[in-house]
């Protein structure tokens, strides 16, 4: 999964005004977002789960702004170019997972929220096994991930800033964190899902700008196509120049994984009217397919400039998409990018603050049987500490933001699928095997990563850490249900009304 | 669930595979596509199993189809030969990348998201469940402050 390391190296971007004013005027249409949002912010409901009021339109394109990061316009691009299209396979199951999702578990989650009140993606684990000890490794295994994935998207975020207004990297990531702190802090997920909304529109509206500056630039796909093909025909294989194992193994990870992301998932809660779900897969995906079309257009046109000789070789792939924008489009097309690239990390990392303080602030304390009185109050002191947390690990090691950066989504993943995601939907998952499979989860992707990044041991060709963790959490959940089956108690009636809807 | 453990163990084994020299890790992309492919459709007829009822058209229809891109798509890129300078384009890629980006990667776009709307009253939710349920829930909230 280093491959999905988010960017850590200086971005080289265009310092001019109409660049800078379009980032600047979508930094003010943020915080003016923000600031409406945050004094609608009245309960530990609204800050966690938006006070159950989204629509559906709100709910795709928040969760579509939420689900891509940073990386889709600059690392994305980047390892197109470099690997080709094998690229492609960590998003091809877009055009699925999204219906996947909305069928296994946005309609347990959301009823199951109503029945309980639910805040958190570790309260329904908790509810449905009616076990705090699975709540609290839940959110533990969630916080492991979060900081890394905070971290690694904070960094971006300074990057970004610094390449703009050339601020330095550590002031930029200060900047940055100050700036969604800003919001998150004071309107929590409420804020954050209509500032996704406005940015999840950016994204899609400058993805699809340069895609199609992509498309005229290269002279069409076949032109494209042609000039890659008549020399370096790997670059289009199906897998491009990965084995074909590694290309289907990002499949899995990312088309089955997707059941286990808890920053999207959360938003489920969110939902207004459950009969409204109908449309959220259409709208979703929709998005999603519309801003994922930058990263294929503008890593292909970029090998195929390379190639025609119209461009020198990037010194890195990560310069694919300023190095387009600086040649290919007008200032203002590539102020929208640069801010659509803000807005993907801020709308991320927005999620994550509040998924990542709900767990400090909500599941750990009701694991241990202690639940916090004013749970608002303390929501927003736990986001103010893991924001300033992640910023410091950014700000304080290049490589262990590295580390944990890389291993993210894959431990979410090994995490949460099998005790969620099966287990919202078949009534012989027990306990033991939900504890079971997270441990094992979180043990694999932890010992895995460690040993791949401290180069003690690598696995073969092909084989991820992120693949190998979640199928072992998927066994151990079978397994471990099957054997512990006859001594697990009877599901609360509450609950195995929503599993048997 | 059966489906669900053979898709598991589909992927388990693909993995297994790649620690074996040729021609044991040549089975691992077929293993793990075929993984895939049972594993997804298994958790989604897993999703909308309804009690005593039968899927509605449209869900089998999308599912179907579901499975056939998948299967097409990935059979496809492990089994048509390798590009080459000459190769046709279709759509303005070559065959195997476009088999796999337009079957497994646009296709679904067209029909699975409408096929999870059209069936949405029969296999996720309609507004006498959601009425019943509310109505349930009620009954036993009463029943516990008793």
């Amino acid at each position: 999964m280093s491959l999905l390391a988010l960017q850590t190296a200086p971005l080289s971007l265009p310092r001019q005004p109409a660049v800078l004013l379009t980032a600047a005027a979508y930094a003010l249409i943020t915080a003016a977002i923000g600031i409406w949002a945050s004094r609608r912010t009245r309960s530990a409901g609204d800050f966690f789960t938006a006070g159950r009021r989204l629509g559906p339109f709100a709910l795709g394109v928040a969760a579509m702004a939420s689900t891509l990061s940073g990386f889709t316009f600059i690392g994305g691009p980047g390892l197109l170019y470099s690997v080709g299209l094998g690229a492609l396979l960590i998003f091809l199951p877009a055009s699925l997972s999204n219906c996947l999702s909305a069928w296994v578990l946005a309609k347990r989650l959301r009823l199951l929220g109503e029945a309980r009140n639910l805040l958190t993606i570790p309260d329904a684990i908790g509810v449905r096994y009616n076990s705090p000890a699975a709540q609290g490794l839940a959110a533990v295994a969630m916080l492991v991930a979060i900081v890394g994935y905070l971290a690694t998207n904070l960094l971006a975020l300074g990057l970004v800033i610094d390449a703009l207004f050339a601020t330095g990297l550590g002031t930029g990531i200060w900047i940055g964190t100050a700036a969604v702190l800003a919001y998150s802090v004071g309107g929590g997920i409420l804020a954050g899902v209509y500032t996704d909304v406005f940015q999840g529109l950016v994204m899609a509206m400058a993805s699809g700008l340069v895609f199609l500056a992509a498309l005229r630039v290269g002279g069409g796909l076949g032109q494209m196509s042609a000039a890659i093909l008549a020399r370096e025909p790997a670059f289009l294989a199906p897998w491009g120049t990965l084995a074909p194992l590694a290309g289907l193994s990002f499949f899995f990870v990312f088309g089955v994984g997707v059941l286990g992301q808890p920053h999207v998932l959360h938003k489920f809660y969110m939902l207004k009217d459950p009969l409204r779900l109908r449309w959220y897969p259409l709208i979703m995906t929709l998005a999603m397919v519309v801003t994922l079309l930058l990263l294929f257009g503008v890593g292909l046109v970029m090998k195929a400039e390379v190639i025609r000789g119209a461009l020198p070789p990037l010194g890195r792939p990560d310069d694919a998409t300023p190095v387009f924008l600086l040649r290919f489009v007008s200032p203002w097309v590539a102020g929208l990018l640069f801010a659509g690239v803000a807005a993907a990390i801020m709308s991320t990392v927005n999620s994550f603050l509040n998924v990542g303080a709900a767990a400090i602030s909500h599941d750990l304390p009701q694991a241990v049987g202690r639940p916090v009185g004013n749970a608002l109050r303390t929501g927003r002191l736990a986001t103010l500490a893991i924001g300033i947390l992640a910023a410091s690990v950014a700000q304080a090691s290049g490589t262990l933001v590295a580390f944990l950066g890389i291993f993210g989504w894959g431990l979410f993943a090994a995490t949460l699928v099998p005790a969620l995601a099966i287990g919202l939907n078949w009534k012989g998952g027990t306990r033991a095997g939900a504890i079971a499979s997270i441990g094992v989860g979180l043990g694999a992707t932890l010992v895995g990563e460690t040993l791949g990044f401290l180069r003690i041991y690598a696995l073969p060709h092909g084989v991820t850490v992120s693949g190998l963790a979640l199928v072992l959490a998927l066994l151990t959940y079978l397994g471990v249900s099957r054997l512990t089956r006859a001594s697990t108690p009877e599901l609360d009636p509450d609950v195995k009304l929503v599993l048997e809807l | 669930m059966r489906g669900t453990l053979l898709g598991t163990l589909g992927v388990a084994l693909a993995y297994v595979t790649a620690f074996f020299p040729a021609p044991v890790a040549g089975a691992g992309p077929w293993l793990m596509a075929g993984g895939i492919l049972l594993l997804v459709v298994s958790l989604l007829l897993l999703a909308t199993r309804r009690k005593g009822g039968k899927r509605p058209l449209s869900l089998r229809l999308g599912l179907t189809l579901l499975g056939l891109v998948l299967a097409g798509g990935f059979g496809a890129a492990l089994l048509l030969p390798p590009e080459t300078a000459a190769s046709p384009l279709l759509l303005g890629l070559p065959r195997r990348a476009a088999l796999l980006i337009y079957g497994v990667g646009l296709a679904p776009v067209l029909f699975l998201p409408l096929s999870y709307a059209l069936s949405f009253d029969a296999t996720v939710l309609s507004e006498a469940e959601l009425r019943e349920f509310r109505r349930r829930l009620a009954e036993l909230g009463a029943e516990r402050t008793r």
